[in-house]
């Protein structure tokens, strides 16, 4: 007689899946250590997560600090990475002049990229958001320069604000190991930017081991870099997941 | 189409997202849907419980290291995980050997069970699909426990084996076929019926 078909579909299931053993203990130890692990990296991530606004060419800067060696102790390290300018326009702005405005700045000294953000309230002020990357900078000086090259924007002091940040980071200071900065600016698709920003990783020097994953989902795309250095004479190691985040403007 | 299963996977995509926005509490949640089924499949094909819970580890942790990574276009995340745990099943049956132990992937469904009462209530109708499940290639019966024994889904086993859904579907179909010849007697080329699409 031939097996039902259904009947077969039953046995099998029953043959393969047989029962477990009880995870118990074990699964409540795991979750412990990988949610302790996840709140420490991300809290870690938290201060070098960078927002960008779109530019018509898609670049990605990137500072990465990394911090080698294997000391328990937290370090905590300033990574400099730009002044804000944030302009308050009580009768609002002209926006072609406004655009000018980025392109001034950004053509001055040391400043690698710029980020513009206008908002328009209705019957309110306009705010001029300038983002400005770069190491260095003097954001007084720079909103001089402004002022000196914008006159409309002379009567509206900006509000000035250090974009820079504390990294916790294990940096042994017993090894006298220093922080390894570096910028990437890459364009392209995700993985024409994975592949350059890994070329630039090396061709920087650095000598460990770097894993770069480009993702974009619903106009945002995440960068993660993980770099990991060993230290010298060191079993352990420590790495920096950094995340960089652009938005949509 | 299994509409609670697309639903789940909608949700453990969203708890991926939001895990990787560094919401550790999306995380434990995601953590507490998928520890089962990834412990079911290893537990099934490993004697020792512990090296069960070291390569569950394994996969979990590989998990909080890669929660950007994940393209959820490409997959659902439980077929993501599974194959990390299989993978992590490769290479801990590869060490120490040359070749992988496939017989050990195929595992759960012609090995001994591991549970007395389970052998109390098989059926004779049971041993003959048991042994003739014995006779298939190991890679087949490895196809018929992640569909039957952990419940997967046609992309999902395509994902974790790296064989095209059309592939999985096509030997499924032959190895129900074959093992309903084997069983029932069955002639070899009638009957036929597409388990795999359900």
């Amino acid at each position: 007689m031939t097996m039902r078909p259904d009947r077969l579909e039953r046995i099998l299931r029953t043959l393969c899946a047989r029962p477990v053993r009880d995870a118990g203990r074990g699964r409540d130890e795991l979750e412990a250590e990988l949610l302790a692990r996840h709140e420490r990296t991300t809290s870690r991530e938290r201060g070098l997560k960078m927002m960008f606004l779109k530019r018509p060419v898609y670049a990605v800067l990137i500072i990465a600090v990394l911090g080698v060696g294997a000391c328990t102790v937290p370090t905590e390290t300033e990574v400099e990475m730009g002044q804000r300018l944030t302009y308050t326009l009580p009768d609002g702005g002209d926006l072609d002049e406004l655009r000018q405005v980025a392109s001034f700045v950004e053509s001055q000294p040391g400043v690698e990229d710029v980020s513009v953000a206008v908002e328009e309230v209705d019957g309110g002020p306009t705010i001029l958001d300038l983002v400005v990357w770069g190491r260095g900078l003097d954001g007084g000086r720079l909103a001089g320069r402004i002022a000196e090259a914008f006159p409309g924007l002379a009567d509206a002091p900006p509000a000035l604000e250090d974009l820079s940040t504390e990294v916790r980071t294990s940096l042994a200071e017993k090894l006298g190991h220093s922080v390894f900065n570096f910028e990437i600016v890459a364009e392209g698709t995700d993985d024409e930017i994975r592949q350059q920003i890994l070329q630039q990783i090396f061709e920087s020097g650095f000598g460990g081991e770097a894993d770069v994953n480009v993702f974009t989902e619903d106009g945002v795309t995440t960068i993660d870099l993980e770099m990991i250095q060993e230290g010298d004479g060191l079993e352990t190691e420590d790495e920096m997941v950094i995340e960089v985040i652009r938005e949509d403007e | 189409m299994d509409v609670r299963k697309a639903i789940r996977d909608r949700r453990h995509a969203g708890l991926l997202a939001r895990a990787g926005r560094g919401d550790t509490k999306a995380f434990g949640s995601l953590y507490r849907e998928l520890h089962g089924p990834v412990f079911a499949y290893l537990d099934r094909r490993l004697p020792d419980v512990h090296d069960t819970e070291d390569l569950v580890a394994t996969v979990f942790h590989k998990l909080l290291r890669n929660l950007a990574n994940h393209d959820p276009r490409k997959g659902s995340v439980t077929a993501w995980l599974m194959t990390v745990a299989r993978h992590a099943l490769i290479d801990h049956l590869r060490r120490g050997r040359d070749t992988v132990d496939v017989d050990a992937l195929a595992e759960t469904l012609a090995g001994p069970a591991r549970d007395p009462l389970a052998g109390m209530i098989r059926t004779e109708e049971a041993e003959r699909v048991r042994a003739a499940s014995g006779l298939l290639p190991a890679d087949t019966r490895e196809l018929i426990a992640l569909r039957y024994g952990e419940g997967l889904r046609i992309r999902e086993i395509a994902a974790m084996t790296d064989l095209s859904e059309d592939a999985v579907k096509q030997r499924l179909s032959r190895a129900v076929r074959e093992l309903r010849r084997r069983v029932g007697g069955l002639p070899e080329r009638g009957g036929e019926v597409d388990y795999a699409t359900r």
